[in-house]
């Protein structure tokens, strides 16, 4: 079963850049602890400072790790 | 200064493009390789800039450490970094104006320490041959 969570967990704890990332805790922490509004607060700060939209950054991240279509 | 900061070297600031999927969606197995490599930590990113928005998102570092970009007349350092609400932070450093500092030995006090010496000197020696006298 397909999980985002995990997956997204996963693939933050295992980049050293961000796991040894004081800052970034704070994104693993939300996920850890499933605050989905947090989250989507995060994410959606995220898309606005790079300048995409939710859907666009949502394609982009689907296509760069090859997930399946959700 | 921008050799021994890395700030124009574009290997140093490839290395640092781990800010996700977002300015990057290919990415070859050999670069993915090359970003498992653990950096040396004291690295500084950034790079010379002519204006603040020419920064794109993707050069601001993901990994906790802050981006440094000066004006290219270095009359401005502006820093960035991305805070724990996914939102890039940008302060601002600017240079003061020149102000000579005040020199603590003024050209003539060396003549004017000599002139007291020897005042004190003649001073010393009428005194003496006073004493001689008596």
């Amino acid at each position: 079963m397909f999980n985002m969570q995990q997956l997204a967990l996963m693939m933050l704890q295992k980049n050293p850049a961000v796991a040894n990332n004081p800052r970034a805790q704070e994104y693993i922490r939300v996920i850890q602890s499933g605050d989905s509004k947090r989250g989507a607060e995060i994410a959606s700060n995220l898309c606005e400072s790079y300048g995409t939209t939710k859907e666009e950054a949502l394609k982009s991240a689907i296509k760069f790790f090859g997930l399946p279509h959700i | 200064m921008n050799s021994s900061l890395g700030l124009n070297n574009p290997y140093l600031y490839s290395q640092q493009n781990m800010n996700g999927y977002f300015g990057n969606p290919i990415m070859q197995p050999a670069q993915m390789a090359m970003n498992n490599v653990q950096r040396p930590i004291n690295n500084l990113y950034g790079r010379v800039i002519n204006t603040l928005e020419e920064v794109k998102p993707q050069e601001v570092p993901m990994d906790g450490s802050i981006g440094i970009f000066p004006t290219g007349d270095y009359s401005k350092i502006y820093t960035k970094y991305w805070d724990a609400n996914g939102r890039i932070c940008t302060e601002v450093y600017e240079r003061k104006s020149g102000t000579l500092e005040t020199d603590p030995f003024p050209a003539n006090s060396f003549a004017t320490i000599m002139e007291r010496l020897n005042n004190i000197e003649q001073m010393l020696s009428k005194k003496s041959e006073v004493t001689n006298d008596v």
